[in-house]
């Protein structure tokens, strides 16, 4: 019996007060010991061991051991139950052995009931009291019927034997109450720690705690009331929390509260509160029943209720609601002034291209000299090119608005290609540059969107054209390329410096100082091209050699975005070693 | 470029605030062949619409006072003027205009700055 109480591994420790029932146990044991002890003493006294020495003596160990193998099953008001019933028949019998009723030991009977008390159960109270009462009546009747054997205690023995019945029933029941003592004091200390942790939360937090009665009335207030409404807790006290509130929201105060009281359900509300300053102060009251599961006053509930500080998070959200709104509003603004620019920017143009137009067709009869016929295109020329400027800044801000939509569908590649080509066509010409296409038959497929896909193309080709010198010679290659398409426009244009090169792609940016001749442009046209390409999933790299020409390569996912996520674009600087 | 012979002269109306495009516009047309009535305020284009009945009508959107929109819907709830071609020519030309300005009963619709090409083609098509 090294570890006879080991507790059982099924029950949750705080089903177990392990110092109360480990006791029990333990003075079972120990009963158990002595019993054997008395059983050797009683031997070497009396001569003999008789049958009520051995009653005593195998009840009181079969029921310690009886315990203990109930222990480990856990199931403790048994175990009460039987030790309590073993006890009154353990006295039963010994009092029937030492002279029935006027037996020394009947006294021990007081204890049963006392014993009980230990587990703060009114049931075993009484059902050890009604074993008590049952062994000591037995003891009546078989007086009464003269059935007791014969007092086993030696006349010489008796006065002795009463008084250690005496002293050890007074032993016993002292033990008892101190451990009733014991147990009342550690439920009053929990008690009390209880009571302690909850002031701490009603007094230090900064909720404010407010109990009322099913009525409403205020009963009881945490200090947080001062700093919540500059009221101390004691002024809220008896009285109606709608007194306390914005006339306007009583009424939803009074719902949530009688949702409470009368409904027995939690609310919450958000109101505000009349500060003692004035000042209304931004509140969200939380209430629910108080235990509810005890059933319903016939007033209803009593209510418990939380008050929180909604100031700050209101500011917040006021300041976060403004602040939305004037970026919307600021961003409708420059919508309206997008609109607006470019109307205004057309209405001159329409009058620059159109008459320019007229002259170089030399509508109502020949220029006088060539020179005028020339410049009329040049001043037509310009027009045009102011147009696409509009209409790159139009692209750009839509696209940094994330207001520019691409539909994605097939694109018929060489198509496209070739509608591109004979646009370009003209100016190539002019510029006197040698402009080849290479597209691969069968042509790779693209998802993308058409309209985008002209702009990379135009933008890219006519900046090759133009950073080309005459003689030079601008090619776009088209490849099926490692999961997409690689779309390739090379030029033997003038280059541009590694310096220049990180700030391409950037709006309202152009490598400037880079060129050989000064060329007009905001540097909004890489700038489109490379969020368009990356709109589609893809990427845009550019090398350069001063003076060799340029290479940009595009390379598209072919089912568009979805497909690669869009990266930031790689701008990479090569220089070209030449001998 | 030869002038092509109108067999009866066609009156085009064109209603615009700039001066310069008015110039363009009247100048391209009288070159053509079309006697033009000219006006920069949508109130008296609806009563030289009335009094000359033209044969086709040029509407800028952007007026002052009253927007070509609005003339141009007085005209199409006219009776005996919604017969009459109204071709806007305007700089609004962003995403989304053409579509509202031909929602607005305009049966044609050039954005500015025009091509001189473009533009007589489409008045020739709605003037016959």
């Amino acid at each position: 019996m090294t570890r006879p109480f080991a507790r059982h591994t099924l029950l949750p420790a705080e089903d177990l007060p392990p110092k109360g029932f480990a006791a029990f146990a333990k003075g079972h044991l120990a009963a158990a010991l002595a019993t054997l002890i008395a059983l050797v003493l009683f031997g070497v006294f009396a001569g003999a061991v008789r049958v009520p020495e051995w009653t005593i003596a195998s009840g009181t160990i079969l029921a310690a051991i009886t315990i203990a193998l109930i222990d480990r099953s856990g199931r403790r008001t048994l175990a009460r139950i039987i030790s309590a019933l073993s006890f009154a028949l353990l006295i039963s019998v010994l009092a029937a052995f030492t002279g029935g009723i006027e037996s020394p030991f009947l006294v021990w009977f007081a204890l049963a009931p006392i014993n009980a008390a230990l587990e703060r159960d009114r049931l075993q109270i009484i059902l050890a009291a009604l074993a008590a009462a049952a062994g000591a009546g037995a003891n009546m009747w078989l007086g009464a019927e003269a059935l007791l054997p014969l007092p086993a205690v030696p006349e010489a023995y008796a006065g002795l034997v009463a008084a250690l019945s005496a002293f050890g029933a007074i032993a016993c029941a002292t033990l008892s109450a101190f451990g009733i003592e014991a147990a009342e004091r550690r439920q009053t200390r929990r008690a009390e720690e209880g009571e302690a942790r909850f002031r701490v939360l009603a007094e230090e937090g900064v909720d404010l705690i407010t109990r009322h009665d099913p009525d409403g009335t205020i009963n009881f207030a945490s200090p947080a009331s001062l700093t919540l409404l500059g009221r101390p807790p004691r002024d809220l006290v008896n009285l109606s929390p709608l007194a306390l509130v914005h006339p306007a929201d009583n009424a939803r105060l009074r719902q949530a509260l009688e949702r409470a009281s009368q409904h027995g359900e939690a609310a919450s509300v958000d109101l505000r509160f009349m500060h003692a300053n004035g000042e209304a102060v931004y509140t969200e009251l939380r209430c629910r029943p108080i235990a509810p599961e005890k059933g319903q006053g016939w007033r209803g509930f009593g209510v418990i209720a939380v008050t929180r500080d909604m100031t700050e998070r209101r500011r917040h959200e006021v300041e976060l609601t403004q602040a939305r709104d004037s970026a919307e509003a600021a961003n409708r603004a420059k919508s309206r002034f997008l609109a607006n620019m470019s109307h205004e920017l057309r209405t001159p143009l329409n009058a620059i291209i159109g008459f320019s137009d007229v002259m170089r067709a030399e509508m109502f009869g020949a220029l006088g000299n060539a020179r005028y016929r020339e410049y009329a295109g040049l001043i037509h020329d310009s027009g045009q090119h102011l147009l696409d400027l509009i209409a790159d800044v139009l692209d750009m801000s839509k696209i940094e608005a994330g207001k520019y939509e691409l539909a994605f569908a097939a694109v018929d590649l060489p198509g496209l290609i070739g509608q591109v080509m004979e646009t370009m066509r003209l100016a190539a010409e002019r510029a006197g540059v040698r402009l080849s296409a290479d597209v691969p038959d069968p042509c790779p497929k693209l998802k993308a969107d058409r309209r985008a896909l002209r702009q990379i193309l135009l933008n890219l080709l006519s900046n090759a054209v133009k950073f080309t010198p005459r003689g030079g010679e601008v090619g776009l290659t088209l490849r099926s390329a490692d999961g997409g398409v690689s779309l390739v426009i090379h030029d033997s244009g003038i280059g541009i410096a590694p310096a220049d090169l990180a700030r391409l792609g950037r709006p309202f940016e152009q490598a400037s100082g880079a060129y050989e001749r000064k060329e007009s442009g905001t540097g909004l046209g890489l700038a489109l091209v490379k969020s368009l390409t990356e709109m589609h999933g893809g990427t845009m790299k550019i090398e350069s050699a001063l003076g060799h020409g340029t290479r940009v390569e595009l390379s598209f996912p072919v089912e568009g975005p979805a497909m690669r996520e869009a990266s930031a674009g790689n701008v990479v600087a090569i220089s070209r070693k030449r001998a | 470029m030869a002038f092509p012979a109108v067999k009866t002269q066609k009156t085009v109306l064109i209603v615009e605030d700039n001066e310069l495009n008015m110039k363009l516009f009247n100048d391209l047309l009288d070159a053509h062949g079309y006697r033009t009535i000219q006006t920069r305020d949508g109130i008296e284009a609806l009563d030289l619409a009335r009094q000359h009945k033209p044969d086709l009508i040029l509407m800028d959107i952007q007026l002052p006072e009253v927007s070509g929109l609005e003339v141009t819907k007085w005209l199409k709830d006219d009776d005996a003027l919604k017969h009459i071609p109204v071709i806007a020519v305007t700089a609004f030309a962003m995403k989304g205009d053409e579509e509202k300005i031909r929602e607005g009963g305009c049966e044609a619709y050039i954005s500015k700055p025009i091509s001189v090409v473009g533009f007589l083609e489409t008045v020739r098509r709605f003037a016959a």
